[in-house]
Parts: structure tokens; C-alpha cells; sequence
């Protein structure tokens, strides 16, 4: 890929993030912001680890991406993140038998999917139409768990063909905060190729 | 080969993780680590050598393709990989054990190639070993969550731990 693909796809995924944090700015009425913190080939087995945003667990919510622009989003939340904006929506995590374990309700979990299907459709939407191709986030699904190990499932389409995979990721920040959260995009090696005619 | 295999014999580390696709091997007093979800933790130990070594396997078959820069990725070549290796630095094929854990199912509903990828790692890494006439003395596989293995070379001792503080020790 050439690096003025590198850059304007560096442009249009900065672009759809604002647009995401927009979105997620109505849903939560006060300004969310989502910075791009990065765009570029980076090699496979340092992927869980950007996942990771503090050791421990991740709530992640995984979406498989139809379409053109085929691939795998994922939005990950730091438990401590995740505790914090379902509070943001009025939701709260139940107190656990296990201090270690938490328990989070489906009311919760369905505020963190719904969070998840607004980023992650607002920042495919958006990247997709700059690019003049289709994408369809599927449902997402809700994972609990160590996102290093959730890791292993976003990267199996592109660690077949590839030791590297082409990453977005994109930081929250509510005000000045930064919250423990990203939001990742690894494109199919077709819709790489898709890349390669920007 | 393995990578990183500077650390082999560098006394300054004392924990090594073990990152999706990588191989890596060492002696006492140093740990591999890693962190697995639907990936195998490949631990192999010659206990007379007191050597040992964690493959990081993600998928089950390389099917004729190159590996690059990652022995580890396909179960098919991380484990002849992971014992050549140990055998350049003193062990022995015949003394050789292994303890595997990971390959979990981690969506609960049917997610095509996704969803029973663990499985399909589990028949990969079990059946290459059984062609390398490696017993598997132990083992922690499948279930629904991810785990993080850590692999002490003092006695070849596999601990798992998973997120619901569930600890096992191989």
C-alpha cells in the first residue's frame, strides 16, 4: 500500500472516529470525543496487547463487518471504563459475591452493546462512504474476558495469509479524560486489496 | 527459530511472554508466559535438561504456507519447530513431555469458523504431537474463557489461571 493510501485512509478513519464520537455524544448528551490514535500495518502478535488497555479484564463487543469493507470491530473497555459509562447511562454493576468477579445484568450489558453498535456502525458508515464501498456491522457480541485472549479471534482471517494486519484504533476521551476504552478495525485481507485502489 | 532466543540464556530475564505465533524457550529461574482465548499454550519440558518451551499456536493448519517470521502460528509446524529447537540446545525426544492448555470456545453461539476454531487447535496440536511420539502428560483445554498460562522451568510446572480465579496446576 502506498503511503499516500496510508495517509488519506489515516484522513477518512480520523474523520468517521469524530463522526462516532458525535453519535456517541447524543447518546450520553454530554461531548464525547474519539481520537484516532492510529492507522497502519502493524504485525499480528502485537495486536492483543493494543487490545489490552489495562491488564485484567476487558468488557469487549465484538462485531464481524459485511460487505465490501469485510472485517473484524471491536470496541474494548477496561472494566473500570465499562463501570463508568453505564454509569454514564444510568446503568450500574451489581455488587459480586466474588470482589474479582464481577457481575454485570443484561440491562448493562445491553447498554454497552447498544454503545457498541452506535460507534462501531457511526465509524464503519462513515469510512466506508469515503471510500465508496459498503460495510454492515453485524449484532455485536459481548465478551467478558481478557482481551489479550480475545485477541486471538479478531486476528485468525488476516494471520492466515499475513504476520501483520492493517489496525485502526481509536481512544475515548469524555471532556479532558481519557477513558480505558478503544475502538479497533482489522480489514480482511479482500477488503485490504480494496485498500490498495484508494 | 524461536523467537527471541537471545533470552535463552540471558540472566536478566526472569519472565517471558510468549505473544500470539511465537516460540520461545529458556532454563530456571525463568517463566514463559502467555495469555490464550481459542489459541493452544504448547508447553514442552525435558525434565533432565531442566529445559522448556511455550508455543503460541492460532491456528490449526499451515497447509503448505510459509510461517515467516512466527514458527508458532500453525500447530502443524510449532510443535516439530519447538522440539527441534530444544533438541539443538541438549534435549532429548525421548524425554521430552508436554502440557497444553487454551482452545476455548469463546462466543457461545455458533459463529461459523470462528466458533469452533479452539476445538479444530486442540485435534491440531494433539494430533502433531502424537506424530512427534510426545506424550501429553496433562492438560486444561476448551471451556467458554480465556486463560493466562505460565510455564515454570524448575520443575516443568504449567499453571493456569483464568478470569473466575479457577487456578489449575499441570
Amino acid at each position: 500500500m502506498s503511503e499516500s493510501a496510508i495517509e488519506k485512509l489515516t484522513r477518512i478513519s480520523g474523520e468517521s472516529a469524530d463522526r462516532a464520537g458525535e453519535a456517541l455524544s447524543k447518546l450520553l448528551r454530554q461531548p464525547i470525543r474519539m481520537i484516532l490514535q492510529g492507522a497502519n500495518f502493524e504485525p499480528i502478535e502485537a495486536v492483543p496487547t493494543y487490545l489490552a488497555t489495562q491488564p485484567g479484564l476487558s468488557v469487549c463487543l465484538l462485531s464481524r463487518v459485511q460487505g465490501e469493507l469485510e472485517g473484524n470491530a471491536l470496541l474494548a473497555f477496561s472494566l473500570p471504563a465499562a463501570r463508568t459509562w453505564v454509569g454514564l447511562l444510568g446503568g450500574e454493576f451489581q455488587a459480586s459475591k466474588d470482589d474479582s468477579m464481577p457481575s454485570i445484568g443484561p440491562m448493562e450489558q445491553s447498554m454497552l452493546e447498544e454503545t457498541a453498535n452506535i460507534a462501531l456502525s457511526s465509524f464503519m458508515n462513515g469510512f466506508a462512504q469515503s471510500l465508496g464501498l459498503t460495510a454492515v456491522p453485524t449484532s455485536p457480541i459481548f465478551l467478558l474476558d481478557m482481551a489479550e485472549s480475545i485477541g486471538s479471534l479478531v486476528l485468525m482471517e488476516c494471520a492466515e495469509v499475513s504476520d501483520q494486519t492493517f489496525l485502526f484504533r481509536v481512544d475515548f476521551r469524555i471532556g479532558d479524560q481519557v477513558l480505558d476504552a478503544t475502538l479497533a478495525f482489522l480489514p480482511s485481507p479482500h477488503a485490504l486489496a480494496e485498500f490498495s485502489l484508494v | 527459530m524461536p523467537s527471541r532466543s537471545s533470552a535463552l540464556f540471558d540472566p536478566e530475564i526472569k519472565t517471558i511472554k510468549v505473544l500470539i505465533g511465537e516460540v520461545s524457550l529458556t532454563r530456571p529461574p525463568n517463566i514463559l508466559e502467555a495469555i490464550l482465548g481459542s489459541c493452544i499454550g504448547v508447553a514442552l519440558y525435558d525434565s533432565r535438561e531442566h529445559l522448556g518451551g511455550l508455543a503460541h499456536v492460532l491456528l490449526p493448519n499451515s497447509e503448505g504456507r510459509e510461517v515467516g517470521r512466527l514458527p508458532g502460528k500453525y500447530a502443524d509446524v510449532a510443535v516439530p519447530r519447538l522440539i527441534e529447537a530444544m533438541c539443538q540446545f541438549g534435549a532429548s525426544p525421548n524425554r521430552i513431555k508436554a502440557k497444553l492448555a487454551g482452545g476455548a470456545r469463546m462466543f457461545k453461539t455458533n459463529a461459523g469458523s470462528a466458533g469452533d476454531i479452539g476445538a479444530r487447535n486442540i485435534e491440531a496440536v494433539k494430533s502433531a504431537l502424537r506424530s512427534m511420539r510426545i506424550p501429553v502428560l496433562a492438560d486444561d483445554l476448551g471451556g467458554e474463557t480465556g486463560r493466562k498460562v505460565t510455564f515454570d522451568l524448575l520443575e516443568g510446572v504449567l499453571r493456569v489461571d483464568d478470569f473466575a480465579n479457577r487456578s489449575l496446576v499441570l
